[in-house]
Parts: C-alpha cells; sequence; structure tokens
C-alpha cells in the first residue's frame, strides 16, 4: 500500500467503487487483451448490477474499455464513442455466484480474434481486483506489471517462467499459483517489479505445455 | 508502506528534525521507485483537484440519483452559527471536504 492507495482518487464521480473502480476494470481488461476491442459483453452482478443505473457503471465500464482512466471528461460519452468506432457491446446479468457484490464479466473480443473471459471485482476507493481470467482463478490488483500463465498441471513451467525473469533482471513482488483438478488446467499469476519484454513473452506462449500467456503492462 | 502506526512517523520526524509529509514522502519514494519530482508534483495535482472541487461547487449539483447533493452548502451555513462544538478550522475542513 502507498499514500496514494490513501489519498484519492481524482476521479469523474459519483462513486469510487461503482464509477472509478468500474473504469479501472474496463482499463485493465483491454490492456490483457492485448488488441484493440472488437466486442464487448459487460456482465454485472450482485450491487453492480442493481445500482449500476444511477452510478453510471456501465459507462464506466465502456469508458475503461476504451482506454480511458477514471478523471476523463468523456466517461459519460463512452457508449456514443465506442459506437463511432464499431465497438459492438452487449449488457446483461452475470450468471455468477458468491463473488464480490461489486463484479462484473466481461467476454472481450478482439479485433485480431483474440479472446478473454475476466471477472473483476470494484473493492472499494477504485482499488480493484481481477479475480478471473478465461474460467481460472487469478488475484491482482492491476498496479503492477503482472504476467499470467495458463498451463497444464506438470512439473517444470514454474521453473521455466521463473529463470526467464530471472534471465531478464525481472523482480517478482507476488506470485500465485493456482489449478483447477490436479494434472488439469494450471495458472501462475505474478505481479513483477519490471517489465517483461515482448520477445520473452512471445517466447514463453510457444512452450509446450503452456496453453496461454497474458500480460498487463503498465506502460 | 513502511509504517504501521502514527508514532513511527512522529519518532523518525523527531529524530531527524524533518517534517512529518517529509517523512511520507521520502517513503513513498521507495516504496514506489520515483523520484522527488514525480511524487510531489503527484500530491500537488491532488491538492489542486480539491482546490478546484472546491471553486465549482454549486448548491444545486445533484448525483444521478438525486440523492446526494447540496450538504456543503449546509456546512457552509453551519460555519456560521456560533453554538458549535468545534472550532472554524475544523469545520472549514469538513465543509471543503464535502464540496
Amino acid at each position: 500500500m502507498n499514500i496514494f492507495d490513501i489519498i484519492g482518487p481524482v476521479m469523474v464521480g459519483p462513486s469510487s467503487s461503482h464509477t472509478a473502480g468500474a473504469v479501472k476494470i474496463g482499463y485493465v481488461s483491454q490492456k490483457l487483451l492485448g488488441e484493440p476491442v472488437a466486442k464487448a459483453e459487460i456482465l454485472l452482478y450482485g450491487s453492480f448490477l442493481a445500482t449500476g443505473k444511477g452510478h453510471g457503471t456501465n459507462f464506466a465500464l465502456v469508458a475503461g474499455l476504451l482506454g480511458m482512466t477514471q478523471d476523463d471528461k468523456r466517461i459519460p460519452q463512452s457508449f456514443e464513442i465506442a459506437r463511432s468506432q464499431g465497438i459492438e457491446l452487449v449488457f446483461g446479468k452475470a450468471n455468477l455466484k458468491n463473488y464480490h457484490p461489486n463484479s462484473v464479466q466481461l467476454n472481450l473480443t478482439g479485433k485480431n480474434g483474440r479472446h478473454l473471459e475476466i471477472i473483476g471485482e470494484s473493492v472499494g476507493g477504485s482499488v480493484i481486483n481481477i479475480a478471473n481470467i478465461d474460467g481460472l482463478s487469478a488475484n491482482f490488483s492491476g498496479d503492477n506489471p503482472t504476467l499470467i500463465v495458463h498451463n497444464k498441471d506438470q512439473p517444470g513451467h514454474v521453473a521455466e517462467v521463473t529463470s526467464m525473469l530471472s534471465h531478464k533482471s525481472v523482480n517478482i513482488a507476488t506470485m500465485q499459483l493456482y489449478r483447477a483438478n490436479r494434472g488439469g488446467e494450471a495458472v501462475m499469476v505474478l505481479e513483477l517489479d519490471q517489465e517483461i519484454p515482448q520477445d520473452a513473452l512471445a517466447w514463453l506462449s510457444k512452450l509446450e505445455g503452456v496453453n496461454k500467456v497474458t500480460y498487463y503492462s503498465l506502460k | 508502506m513502511a509504517f504501521s502506526k502514527i508514532s513511527e512517523i512522529i519518532k523518525i520526524s523527531d529524530e531527524r528534525g524533518l517534517p512529518f509529509w517529509q517523512i511520507i514522502l521520502e517513503d513513498d519514494l521507495l516504496e514506489r521507485n520515483t523520484t522527488y519530482e514525480e511524487s510531489f508534483g503527484r500530491m500537488k495535482a491532488m491538492f489542486d483537484a480539491m482546490v478546484q472541487a472546491d471553486k465549482d461547487y454549486s448548491a444545486d449539483l445533484r448525483s444521478q440519483s438525486g440523492l446526494s447533493g447540496g450538504d456543503g452548502a449546509k456546512l457552509e451555513k453551519f460555519r456560521q452559527q456560533n453554538n458549535r462544538l468545534i472550532g472554524d478550522f475544523l469545520t472549514m475542513v469538513m465543509e471543503k471536504a464535502v464540496k
């Protein structure tokens, strides 16, 4: 935690969790997709769904998906801007159980055909948590460069990732490992102190047993 | 952040003869690996936003639902009363915070 988690954010209101947090979820999600958004299915859950209209949550999410940050004055025009860019928007209710009351599921399709399903939570004060990517747990706030690797649950993959990071002098701030079931699909979520170069990401995604590499960059 | 108590910050401030805010700033430089100019500049931008919010305040502004708004004006009025429990400085802080 740092002082700017306590003081701030500077935002277009009205709500730091329902508006500013929603912008951030949209913003982090389009960066994770790694290409311009062609279609976005926005499914709200819990109190996001119940109070979203008054808080402008849908405007905020779309604004984030367009790359806007929480103090962008164009947030209320995000729907028109998305339409003018030919982006297809679908809104609905998420089919989730036991998630944080301020959760949204974003099913994104990129202009180059890449798919990503993200569940993001707005936990208050514009702090967010990306809780799920493509059906597997994650758990990061988008405050640091973050590497998410989906791989087959077998020995060796953690070492491949960590030795690549060591080789590129990238320090690991936090690291989490999850798996859907033993020997099935596994995921590594690493928050980093430095950015990973593009060539290292490309190398990683070609490894045998690595299914998908998703990267959130601060740049 | 390296502190878990205010007393820790005050202790360092006394020991080093530096103001409270500078101890926080030094911690921020380490925490986010940034420069004095970036940290101070970012805090200044926050302060400018607060000043601007106060300047742009109107008692008529309402939220989308219509439920929020107008409380800053109420506190401004309260500040003119004589029978308050708290002094003018704290009342002003409350008024500006709500605006």
